[in-house]
Formats: structure tokens, C-alpha cells, sequence
């Protein structure tokens, strides 16, 4: 008899799907927590090497800095971090509203070249009017910043009048048409943006209320300063998508007309999120410049709305951290493949062709992208799980009753 | 005062005439039922009152207001509620927030700092539909997972919710079994007055069974309009459809 009773073993398996159930709930929580330590931790592994080697532990730190590559550098995370914050700025449309935009790059890049002309054009020598130069002895990343929003929401929201009433195929088309007018824009008017070679000279880049520089002088400062604005417009984007307007989205993802008769503006709600995701699309492009201290013109590429698509369609597009999962894998193996795999074969110096080949196998084999699968498969398992116990439940229950009948006679 | 008139209203797909000018009043409170054979053009007639369509002529008069040119999600708030022919929800979500995203279209659209549960009434509504609809325990399932005969009153839940004043139901007990057919008959007839009700229907004893007055279309055209017994009597009626 006992043997039969179920018993409540902790099988691996259990312990992943907890995992990944944590994750789901906690994912931000756990993550956003990682992140904050992270140029102390990489820090304190270079440091590491340095004290091992005054030690005369040679053979020891030679080993710890060849693992040292493997592990993403400071300003590697920095990367991470942006594309993060901008593959889920872009996933409001994609995994929530069901529109595939190409032209990101143009909200990228605008958010880049509002800062990049700001600090590369207000000071003293250039065309930039005396009154401007004089009332900031040095621009402040603030203001910069702050003008970087209200223009990439103008420009989102002007491209999204034109384009949102547009689907599918169309749309897509659409948007990358105009984010093309963007990029032949920034390399005709070279005067104002460098052009080809892209804009260089802003090496002044300095918060004005704390008097912080930031760039590419010190990697840790520039990356806290992402890290808290990525953070700050990732929640405000979780918690639009969980509230009353996120339902609304998903509704018009999943049946625009349905939602129409129900008595939503579809074409308004679809204007709205084009416009919040090309804004925060663009303060994403505006951090992109900020380490670098140059604004490339690959950022208003189309390429760059390549890039944002695959790490998204990598994580899923169905969850909320797969653009995260996501931008970690592209860059990680993209740094991975061009720093230390070229040195024991030459082939990985294409890592882009590495990458698209891999990005053809997620496409093709889990197309839900790593983070949705695992949620699927998690989802499954517990459905499963539930099913057992139900069915074990129903037997044992007519045991005791056969059991009751036998004992009463 | 009718609810809902039409002032010869038309519909041209090109050379074809879907709806040949048809005058037609509902008062409030009735249960109206229209017939014809297919193709006489029921469904485009439904999607100019609701505006998916947009007549090439003629009036839509709504409430006592010209609703003709308002887009669809408009007419929606102003209480003209519809079903479809082919059941049209919103299959990914769960059958509760099909619901729910159909009663918050009355609250909010553009409410980004609150969550849903959060909303009290909101949840209520939901609650007390899902148990009119008696769905309740399938509540957390895939809307898209259900049996037709669910999903078929799944929608007509979702158009309740928004609270219509006119009800259009496009034959909702299509693909029902009979004994399936003849509740959804029951329970579209508990839903009327004080909601109005017009409803598109092939099955004829749910027709006869319930409907205050009958209109019959026969290529788009207005053909007779009365009572079950009138209906029933009209010789032209019979010619073209109740024959068969």
C-alpha cells in the first residue's frame, strides 16, 4: 500500500522548472541585482591577476587571464546593457503588438546623433551661437539628454502617423524606407554629423548636477550611469506592459479587429506604442555613444535594425527579458568568436556568418526564441506534473473506497 | 422612438448590389430576427450598422443620431455591439481576459500606471459575465482552446461586456449541435429587453421561436417584415425561402 502512495521527490527536472519559474517572476529582480556588482567582480579578477603575478604565481596568472577572456569585459556589459534596453523598447512592438519594425536604426541613431551634435557642436570655436556656448561653460549630459527624448519622440511619433496605419509586410517595408531616408540624411549632411567616418569630438560629456564625467575614460562610471537609466526605462516599460494599456496591445496583437468592435482606437493605441518604443529606442541610441564618445554611422543603419531584430527573435519575443538573453548572446559570441576563437582558427574572424547561422538554427528549430522555449517547456512539465498527481489522486481514491467496501463486509 | 433605423441604405461592391436600399427600424427593447437565403445580404447589412463597412448610400441612425460615417470603435462606446459569423475572439489570451479586455474599452485604453486587477469593478464585470456566460471554470484556458459551442458564447460574452445597447448577433448557432442550438435560443431570448437584440439566423425554429418580428432580405432587398404568423403567411416568403 505504500508503496503506491506518491511520494514528493525533488527531481532535477523539478529543480529547473523552479528555476525557470523564478526567473519568470524574479528574472528583473535577479538580474538587475547581478548587474549592479558586475564591474566590481570583473574588476576584482583583473586584480586578481595583478596580485597573482607580484606573487610569482606566473603560470597561475597566465591561466586566470586566459579565462579572463572568456568572461565579458566591463564595456562589453555596456553594450549588453544598451541592447538590452533597446531590444525591449523594440519588443513593444514586435512580441506585444505584433508589428515587425525595420527602422529602428533611425530612432537609434537619431537618439545618438541628438547628443553626439549637442556635445560635439555647443562649444566655443564652432558654429554654435555665443549665447548657447556662454550659458554652458560645458553642455551637460542632462540637457543633452533630455533633449535626445523630446526628439526621438517627435520623430517616433511623426514616422508613426505615417506608418502605423500600415501592416504586416507593408509596414515593415515602411519603416524601413524612411529609417533609409535617415541614414543617406546623415551622410549627406557630413557638416553636421561626420558623415561616413562618423562624429567624433565629444569628450565632454559630464553630468552637470554631480559633476561626473562619463565616457570612455573610466568603463565603471560609464557603466553604472547605463546601468541606472537602462533600469529606470526597462521598469517603466515592465510596468506599462502589464497594465491596462499592455492588455490592450496584446488584444490588438492578437485580433485588431476584434479589438476595434470592442472599441478601441487601434490605430491610435498602434501610434502610441511606436511612439513610446521609437522614444526609448532612441535614449538607447543615446547611451550607445556615450563610451565610445563617437557616433558611428553604422548606428543609423539598417544593420542596426538587423542587429536589434535577431537578439530579440534569440531570446523570444513572447517574453519580457528575452531581448536581454538575447543581447548577451550576440555579443558575447560576437566577442567571443572575433577575440579568442580567431586565434586558434582563422574562420571565426566572420563571426558574423557564425551568427547568422546560428540564428538560423533558433529560427528554425526553437522559434520561440531561447527564453520563450524554456518557458514553454517549463509550462508543459507542470501541466504534466498536475495531470499525474490528479490521476494518482482519482486511484488512490478508489482504492480506499474498494478498501471501505471490503472492510464493511 | 426606433433605436436603430435605416434610411435606404446601400451597399455596391462594384457592380454588385449587396444591400439595394432597405429602410428598417428596431425599437428598443425588441427582439428582431432577420432571414434570407445566402447572399441576401444579412452579414454586409450587420457590418453597416456596426461599421465595418461603410454603405455607399442611405443612413445608419443610431440612437436617435446619424452614426453613418463613425468608425467602428466609436459605434461600440456608442452601445452598438456585434458577433460574427465566424467566431472572431481573441484565441491566445485566456478566456478571462478576452472578457476583461472587452469590459476595460468602457473604463480606459490609455492607462499606464495601474494594473489591471487593481481595477475592482473591472474585475466584477468580468466575473459576473463569465457566470452569465457559464464559463467560469474554464476561466484561465486558452480562449482558442475551447469547444465551438463555448467560443460561440464566449463572443457574445465579449460583445455583453461592453456593455451594448443593441445587440447584433450574426447566427450565433452556427456549427452548434441541435440541442446546443435550441439553449443558445433560450438563452439569446433571456437577453433581451432591456438589451436589443437583432439577430441573423439560418436555424428557423430558433427563429420562430423567439423573435418578436421577422424581416426576410432576398437579394439585398427589403422583402417582408411582421410577425412569426405573418411571416409565416407571406406568399412571397414562401416562394423564396421557407420553402426549401
Amino acid at each position: 500500500m505504500d508503496s503506491t502512495a506518491p511520494k514528493n521527490r525533488f527531481t532535477p527536472k523539478d529543480f529547473w522548472a523552479w528555476l525557470a519559474e523564478v526567473f519568470d517572476n524574479y528574472g528583473i529582480l535577479i538580474l538587475a541585482a547581478i548587474l549592479v556588482v558586475y564591474p566590481f567582480l570583473f574588476d576584482a579578477l583583473n586584480e586578481s591577476i595583478i596580485w597573482l603575478e607580484d606573487n610569482d604565481w606566473e603560470e597561475t596568472a597566465e591561466i586566470v587571464a586566459e579565462i579572463r577572456g572568456f568572461v565579458p569585459s566591463t564595456p562589453l556589459m555596456i553594450q549588453i546593457l544598451i541592447y538590452t534596453l533597446f531590444g525591449i523598447a523594440f519588443n513593444i512592438l514586435l512580441g506585444n503588438t505584433g508589428m515587425l519594425s525595420l527602422g529602428h536604426c533611425a530612432f537609434f541613431g537619431v537618439g545618438g546623433y541628438t547628443v553626439g551634435i549637442m556635445h560635439a557642436w555647443i562649444k566655443p570655436g564652432t558654429y554654435a551661437p555665443d549665447w548657447m556656448v556662454s550659458v554652458f561653460k560645458v553642455l551637460p549630459l542632462e540637457i543633452s539628454l533630455i533633449t535626445c527624448i523630446i526628439v526621438s519622440t517627435f520623430v517616433a511619433w511623426l514616422i508613426g502617423t505615417i506608418c502605423s496605419t500600415k501592416r504586416g509586410v507593408y509596414f515593415a517595408m515602411v519603416t524601413l524606407s524612411i529609417s533609409m531616408i535617415f541614414y543617406y540624411s546623415a551622410q549627406t549632411f557630413d557638416d553636421l554629423t561626420g558623415g561616413t567616418d562618423g562624429l567624433g569630438g565629444l569628450e565632454n560629456m559630464r553630468l552637470g548636477s554631480i559633476g561626473l564625467r562619463v565616457g570612455i575614460m573610466d568603463a565603471n562610471i560609464t557603466y553604472f550611469f547605463v546601468y541606472i537609466l537602462s533600469v529606470v526605462f526597462i521598469a517603466a516599460i515592465w510596468q506599462v506592459l502589464r497594465s491596462p494599456f499592455g492588455h490592450v496591445l496584446r488584444a490588438v496583437r492578437e485580433n485588431e479587429d476584434r479589438a476595434r468592435i470592442c472599441g478601441y482606437n487601434v490605430a491610435k493605441v498602434r501610434l502610441m506604442a511606436f511612439t513610446m518604443s521609437g522614444a526609448i529606442s532612441g535614449v538607447a541610441g543615446a547611451l550607445a555613444i556615450i563610451y565610445g564618445e563617437t557616433v558611428p554611422i553604422e548606428n543609423i543603419h539598417f544593420i542596426t535594425s538587423g542587429q536589434i531584430v535577431i537578439i530579440t527573435l534569440f531570446g523570444g519575443a513572447g517574453t519580457f527579458l528575452g531581448p536581454a538573453v538575447g543581447s548577451f548572446i550576440y555579443w558575447y559570441l560576437r566577442q567571443l568568436m572575433s577575440v579568442e576563437f580567431v586565434k586558434y582558427l582563422d574562420i571565426f574572424q566572420y563571426w558574423e556568418a557564425w551568427v547568422g547561422g546560428i540564428f538560423v538554427l533558433i529560427v528554425l528549430f526553437v522559434p520561440s526564441g531561447i527564453l520563450g522555449t524554456i518557458r514553454n517547456m517549463t509550462l508543459e512539465y507542470r501541466e504534466k506534473k498536475l495531470l499525474t498527481k490528479q490521476a494518482v489522486e482519482n486511484a488512490l481514491a478508489k482504492n480506499d473506497e474498494a478498501e471501505a467496501v471490503a472492510d464493511s463486509e | 422612438m426606433p433605436i436603430l433605423e435605416t434610411k435606404s441604405l446601400s451597399k455596391h461592391f462594384d457592380a454588385l448590389v449587396a444591400v439595394d436600399s432597405v429602410d428598417y427600424a428596431v425599437d428598443s427593447g425588441e427582439l428582431r430576427s432577420i432571414i434570407g437565403p445566402n447572399g441576401a445580404g444579412k452579414t454586409t447589412f450587420f457590418n453597416m450598422i456596426a461599421g465595418d463597412l461603410l454603405p455607399t448610400s442611405g443612413q445608419v441612425i443610431f440612437d436617435g443620431e446619424d452614426v453613418s460615417e463613425v468608425p467602428a470603435h466609436e459605434r461600440s462606446h456608442l452601445g452598438i455591439g456585434r458577433t460574427y459569423q465566424i467566431t472572431n475572439i481573441f484565441p491566445k489570451l485566456s478566456v478571462l481576459e478576452n472578457i476583461r479586455i472587452a469590459a476595460q474599452s468602457r473604463k480606459m485604453t490609455f492607462n499606464l500606471w495601474s494594473t489591471v486587477p487593481s481595477h475592482k469593478e473591472l474585475v466584477e464585470k468580468s466575473d459576473e459575465i463569465l457566470e452569465r456566460i457559464n464559463l467560469t471554470e474554464k476561466r484561465d484556458e486558452l480562449a482558442g482552446t475551447l469547444a465551438h459551442g463555448e467560443q460561440r458564447y464566449l463572443e457574445i460574452g465579449i460583445a455583453l461586456a461592453t456593455d451594448p445597447k443593441l445587440l447584433l448577433l450574426d447566427e450565433p448557432t452556427a456549427g452548434m449541435s441541435p440541442e446546443e442550438t435550441l439553449q443558445t435560443g433560450e438563452f439569446i431570448k433571456g437577453l433581451a429587453d432591456p438589451l436589443t437584440i437583432v439577430l441573423v439566423e439560418h436555424d428557423m425554429e430558433v427563429v420562430l421561436g423567439i423573435s418578436d418580428k421577422i424581416t426576410v432580405l432576398h437579394n439585398g432587398a427589403f422583402l417582408a417584415e411582421g410577425t412569426v404568423e405573418e411571416v409565416r403567411a407571406n406568399a412571397e416568403v414562401q416562394r423564396v425561402y421557407l420553402r426549401e
